[in-house]
């Protein structure tokens, strides 16, 4: 098989793509739930997924195959298949949140009056157009994109660290475990890299070393999710959880913006690019897993183009419900979540594998 | 096949018909009659008659066609055994030599079209650095590649293209750098076009690249020497095409055109500067005014409150939309612009008065337009120029950017600019990518990207071009 | 299949073309751009009997001939709630009035009778509002206060942000607070909060001066008798009600453990000669020790050289002009010691842990919170750590 992406790329994906889009909601979420220590759910979270990523890219090293590779030899192809169209709904799951807080983000930190949803609806066509280019696009977005993401992240941490206060984040540990507990599972849905990853395998050209260069990348990206975190906090305090989409917010405080204007949304609009193309991965993957499973029997652009009306008519539909969707997503669906991006990753080792390395 | 003379020039005039095309008689010291057709004003006569007409007056061993052919002291010499070769080479610009009681002819390149002498391109001028620039006669342009590359794995393949005009094309390849394939198939891409007339070699471009509809262009130009034969040591394809002053190279990649030939011969420190400096202004300029009228329109925060205050003042009252004014104005830019180039240079200094006072100035004063929007025009205009070879793209980009800015705001400048990323990263061609070497991201070839390494840092080929040899020097140990 | 894809994108592609040019060239979309808004850069806030006034100075849009001479006006709105006030300003002006660079807020002083929570309530769900802005307390009427016409006719927001600005707070004579900090205190275990406490005096009158009332709209521009604003002394807040006034010596204490203190100017008197000193490098930190009862240590370090000395001019004196002597080190301490003293008293005596020192408890010692929250002020005792030395 072909590779689609080599290691860089998928390390640029699991830092930028994977942190940026953490970078919107998940921080006032967390504070709502376990105000302080909304860190001990970040790292938590964290470490469960860099279990799992790091459980994919190992097994990597030991199978030249793709994980429906995997599933054919073991189940055959029927339930392979099956599997295939259970992972593309999982990813359209995983995609519609996001893109209902890129809605809500855009329409308030693009827009100084509230606009209409019907600003949003360009999104859909860069979607199609690029959800049918397939991961080797991923890949290379991605090698733009980090750059961009790094340099526009690391100006508005540096604007917001300087207007923080530790002190906020003290007491340490002060919550009941109960609330910690709920902050993990409430959340868990914005951590997919898990079952990204096990999407990921046999698509890149296993080198050793490769599987410790992933989970480092990972673990980099969590390093720059977690500080962010700490940074909010310890910004706005109480204030935290009602400040959605929190890279828009923190650097607001810098004292030079008072004479140059919002400079940081510049900053913003740039992490925007990542955090774009890492909603659009999903979908991607979600057309690659259709494509595999429908034996390349349409072009990746017509499956592209179902999975954004799909997303678009759900968007429509649930327009202005995100609490009541992020309620059933942190209630009740972070169990599916819970299967694909930490056990199935961990499950996959059972597989017979094929093409030993 | 004629072997008397007079039925032969019949044969020839009566398909060459034209008034320019001349036919000279004169007998040889052996007593034969010969014939000379040529176009008046391309061959070259004085050399004719020096290396064509007085050897066989003063020779009388014309006992054939080869025996003539020996006489003469030209070097292009060819036998042409029909009529219809003939009647080509004539119409190729060659002077056709017909010996009476004979079947062939013989064909004489000695040609002097007119032409310009070798100059400076008044597009590409430079402080530092060779200044010699190609002209339109292929040949000179050969031989000036020539004088530069003076190694035996230079290879060179005419060509013909243009069913009408039998343009000469040259491609140029270095054997043994180049991957090979490449230049094939560019030999083959342009064999393969239909088309009548080849006029420059933007039409050649057009026939190499896989995507002609497509925004950004797939070759790389060049206009002088220099530059030519530096990318063919870096192991692409060049193509110079016959009546076209500017050359062509393949594979191509975007980061080519933020690469100035002085940056090679300047201090590194000042070629990377000069190099981020061509990247922020492109991009502010492409960017400027769409962003000026998203944050009028949707995002007042984007401007410091001080300057808001006074952009405030100067819009308050006027008659346009943020988003009418500003396509206004950008649309007299884009007029004068054009009228600047095309006008004769004495009505120029006419236009300057008229483009800078009384659409400008007076604008303002009778309250059309506002002075921040023309200061944002003219910086954009200014700014897009630090990269001349790309303007037709770049000033289309700023049109969609204006456009998409004034119907969805700065959401839209992000999604269409995340668009032309995606578009870019999986564009390549002929094997290269056109955004390397940044993606795919290629650590080595970053040292000639947007940051300038020193000559000495550049010992290897770049990677992005699948060159057979990627050793540029050795570093002495 | 491709084909056919390409048909349809084609397709598409005109659709979106169209569609964004009739956007474009229309605007047609219920869009408030710059030449529909007027830009508030502060808003008054006054409590009245029907509910509230609130008067916002904003920028409006007015031709000019390129120079961008600030033209603004004052409108006052009434209203239930703040909202509906600044709607019956939309109501008034026609403009739609946009927060965005609303960079000061100030409370009059009938606001002290209400939560100040309440009042700001507005401020913190409107996300359209920068939680940078500045708040601050008046005597009298905001709306007056806001009406004043500061020297060189600029507008008198800009004046009075000039008052709390980032300079005069690192001098320790302003408590400059944003609408966030004063949300983070509130909500934190102290439920206290400050805000400096404004007055306008008219220049040349010398006493201070309530300005008369200006309804509906004015331009900048004219003096009559310009007005001066100062922020010296600092209104606190406990559980969002008004808790008193700190004075001058108090806040410059207050600030001084605040920390981000650059230059700071203390008075002392020594041998009977009063000496001004500057402090630089100035380090303060609060700590709580939990010990049977709860001791306040206060460290403060900072150098010192001699700005003025009353009868002893720098010319009658030798190499060492800048040299403090070690009793007026003491004298200043000593200053320094007695105004943390009395702002301390004050916290005790209001009820309002304006110092945030039960947050204190609560972050480093929470396990001792429960104990000493309702009475630490009964319990606290003060011990001072502070050093001043010679700047030479």
């Amino acid at each position: 098989m072909k590779d689609q992406l080599c290691t860089r790329q998928i390390c640029f994906i699991l830092i930028a793509f994977s942190a940026a889009g953490k970078l919107l909601m998940l921080p006032a979420q967390l504070a709502y739930f376990a105000k302080n220590d909304l860190w001990v759910c970040a790292l938590i979270l964290y470490l469960l997924q860099i279990a799992a990523v790091w459980s994919a890219a190992f097994l990597c090293s030991k199978s030249n195959g793709t994980f429906f590779n995997l599933l054919q030899n073991t189940f055959g192809t029927a339930v392979s298949k099956v599997f295939m169209w259970l992972f593309a709904i999982f990813f359209v799951m995983a995609a519609f949140i996001p893109i209902c807080e890129q809605k809500l983000f855009v329409h308030e930190i693009f827009y100084d009056t509230v606009p209409a949803l019907i600003v949003f609806i360009p999104f859909f066509f860069l979607s199609t157009y690029m959800g049918g280019k397939g991961l080797n696009n991923a890949g290379r977005a991605a090698d733009i994109a980090f750059p961009l993401f790094i340099a526009s992240f690391a100006a508005i941490f540096i604007m917001s660290v300087t207007q923080s206060n530790a002190g906020w984040l003290l007491p340490v540990f002060s919550n009941p475990v109960k609330d910690i507990a709920r902050g993990v599972h409430s959340t868990l849905y914005a951590f997919t890299d898990g079952a990204v990853m096990l999407m990921f395998m046999g698509r890149f050209k296993y080198k050793k070393g490769d599987c410790t260069k992933i989970t480092l990348s990972y673990a980099a990206g969590a390093a720059i999710v977690i500080a962010f975190i700490l940074t909010f906090y310890s910004v706005f305090s109480a204030l935290s959880p009602d400040e959605y989409f929190a890279i828009s917010k923190t650097a607001i405080f810098f004292p030079a913006l008072s004479v140059t204007g919002r400079l940081d949304l510049i900053a913003v609009y740039v992490t925007e690019i990542a955090m774009l193309c890492g909603i659009i991965l999903y979908i991607q993957l979600a057309a690659e897993c259709v494509y595999t499973a429908i034996n390349k029997r349409a072009g990746r652009q017509w499956i592209s183009l179902a999975i954004n009306v799909i997303l678009l008519v759900l968007i429509i539909i649930f327009n202005d419900k995100y609490r009541a969707v992020q309620g059933v997503y942190g209630n009740i669906l972070w169990y599916v979540f819970a299967v694909f991006t930490l056990l199935l990753p961990c499950l996959a080792w059972v597989l017979k594998r094929s093409g030993k390395r | 096949m004629y072997k008397k003379l007079d039925s032969s020039v019949k044969a020839i005039k009566g398909v060459l018909t034209s008034q320019d095309i001349l036919s000279f008689e004169f007998t040889s010291q052996s007593g034969r009659q010969f014939a000379l057709i040529y176009i008046d004003g391309i061959a070259d006569k004085i050399q004719l008659g020096n290396l064509v007409v007085k050897p066989l007056l003063y020779s009388g061993a014309d006992d054939d066609i080869y025996k003539i052919k020996e006489l003469l002291a030209s070097p292009e010499v060819k036998v042409v055994k029909s009529v219809q070769a003939a009647i080509q080479e004539i119409s190729l610009g060659n002077a056709l030599l017909i010996a009476d009681g004979e079947g062939s002819y013989l064909s004489i390149g000695l040609m002097a079209p007119p032409g310009r002498a070798v100059a400076e391109p008044p597009t590409n001028v430079t402080v530092k650095g060779p200044r010699e620039g190609f002209t339109e006669d292929i040949k000179v342009n050969c031989a000036l590649v020539r004088k530069r590359l003076k190694t035996e794995n230079l290879q060179m393949i005419s060509l013909k293209t243009g069913k009408r005009s039998q343009t000469a094309v040259s491609v140029f390849y270095l054997s043994g750098v180049c991957d090979d394939s490449v230049a094939q198939k560019v030999v083959e891409q342009i064999q393969n076009n239909q088309i009548d007339i080849v006029p420059d070699s933007s039409y050649v471009a057009r026939f190499i690249s896989s995507r002609p509809h497509s925004l950004f262009k797939r070759c790389a130009h060049a206009e002088k020497p220099d530059i030519f034969c530096a990318k063919l040591c870096e192991g692409r394809v060049g193509i110079i095409a016959d009546g076209s002053p500017i050359a062509l190279t393949v594979p191509y990649m975007l980061v080519e055109e933020f690469q100035s030939s002085e940056d090679y011969f300047i201090n590194t420190y000042r070629a990377t500067t000069l190099r981020l400096l061509r990247v922020i202004a492109l991009t502010a300029g492409i960017i400027l005014p769409g962003l000026y009228v998203a944050a009028q329109l949707f995002k007042l925060q984007l401007i410091p409150f001080k300057l808001l205050l006074n952009i405030s003042s100067s819009v308050s009252g006027l008659p346009l939309s943020p988003c009418i004014e500003m396509f206004l104005t950008l649309f007299v830019l884009e007029v004068l612009n054009e009228a600047s180039i095309r006008m004769p240079k004495y009505v120029g200094l006419a236009l300057s008065v008229v483009g800078a006072l009384v659409l400008g100035d007076t604008a303002v004063s009778a309250g059309i337009i506002s002075t921040p929007a023309i200061i944002i025009v003219a910086f954009s205009a200014i700014c897009l120029y630090v990269v001349p070879d790309l303007i037709e793209t770049t000033a289309t980009l700023r049109w969609i950017y204006l456009i998409i800015a004034g119907s969805i705001g700065t959401f839209g400048i992000v999604l269409f600019t995340v668009f032309l990323i995606s578009y870019l990263v999986s564009e390549q061609v002929y094997g290269t990518p056109l955004v390397a070497p940044f993606a795919p991201m290629i650590p080595r070839d970053m040292s000639d990207g947007f940051i300038k390494g020193d000559m000495l840092d550049l010992a290897k080929r770049p990677l992005s071009l699948n060159s057979t040899n990627t050793v540029r020097y050795r570093k002495k140990k | 299949m491709k084909a056919k894809f390409r048909a349809a994108g084609k397709a598409v592609y005109i659709i979106v073309i169209i569609a964004m040019l009739f956007l474009f060239f229309t605007n047609d979309f219920g869009l408030v751009d710059i030449h529909k808004s007027s830009i508030v850069t502060a808003v008054g806030i006054d409590v009245s009997e029907g509910g509230y006034e609130v008067t916002a100075q904003a920028e409006v849009p007015t031709p000019s001939s390129g120079e961008g001479s600030a033209t603004y006006t004052q409108v006052t709105g009434q209203g239930a709630t703040v909202a509906e006030a600044l709607n019956d300003i939309n109501i008034q002006t026609g403009f739609y009035p946009k927060l965005v660079f609303c960079n000061l807020v100030i409370l009059g002083e009938s606001c002290t009778g209400s939560d100040i929570f309440t009042v700001l309530d507005y401020f913190y769900r409107n996300s359209y509002v920068p939680l940078t802005a500045l708040v601050g307390l008046c005597q009298g009427q905001a709306k007056e206060l806001l009406a004043q016409k500061p020297a060189g006719g600029d507008m008198s927001s800009m004046a009075i942000q000039r008052a709390m600005s980032a300079e005069l707070k690192k001098s320790s004579d302003v408590a400059a607070v944003n609408l966030k900090l004063i949300a983070q205190l509130g909500a934190s275990q102290s439920k206290a909060a400050y805000m400096p406490y404004i007055t306008c005096t008219q220049s040349g009158s010398g006493g201070t001066t309530s300005a008369a009332a200006t309804q509906g709209s004015q331009s900048g521009g004219g003096e009559q008798g310009s007005a001066q604003f100062t922020c010296e002394t600092t209104a606190v807040f406990s559980e969002g009600m008004y808790a008193g006034t700190l004075d001058k010596e108090q806040t410059f204490a207050f600030n001084l453990l605040m920390g981000g203190i650059r230059l700071a100017v203390l008075n002392a008197e020594y041998d009977g000669v009063n000496y001004t000193a500057g402090l630089k490098n100035n380090s303060s930190s609060l700590k709580l020790k939990v010990n049977g009862g709860v001791t306040l240590k206060v460290k403060y370090r900072a150098k010192a050289n001699v700005q003025a000395a009353e009868n002893n001019p720098a010319l009658q004196s030798n190499a060492d002009t800048l040299l403090i002597k070690d009793g007026v080190l003491t004298a200043l301490e000593d200053e320094l010691k007695g105004r943390i003293t009395s702002l301390v008293e004050f916290c005790a005596k209001s009820g309002c842990d304006a110092l945030g020192l039960k947050q204190l408890l609560y972050a480093h010692n929470k396990k001792h919170y429960a104990d000493f929250k309702d009475n630490l002020f009964d319990v606290l005792q003060i011990d001072f750590d502070v050093k001043i030395k010679s700047a030479r």
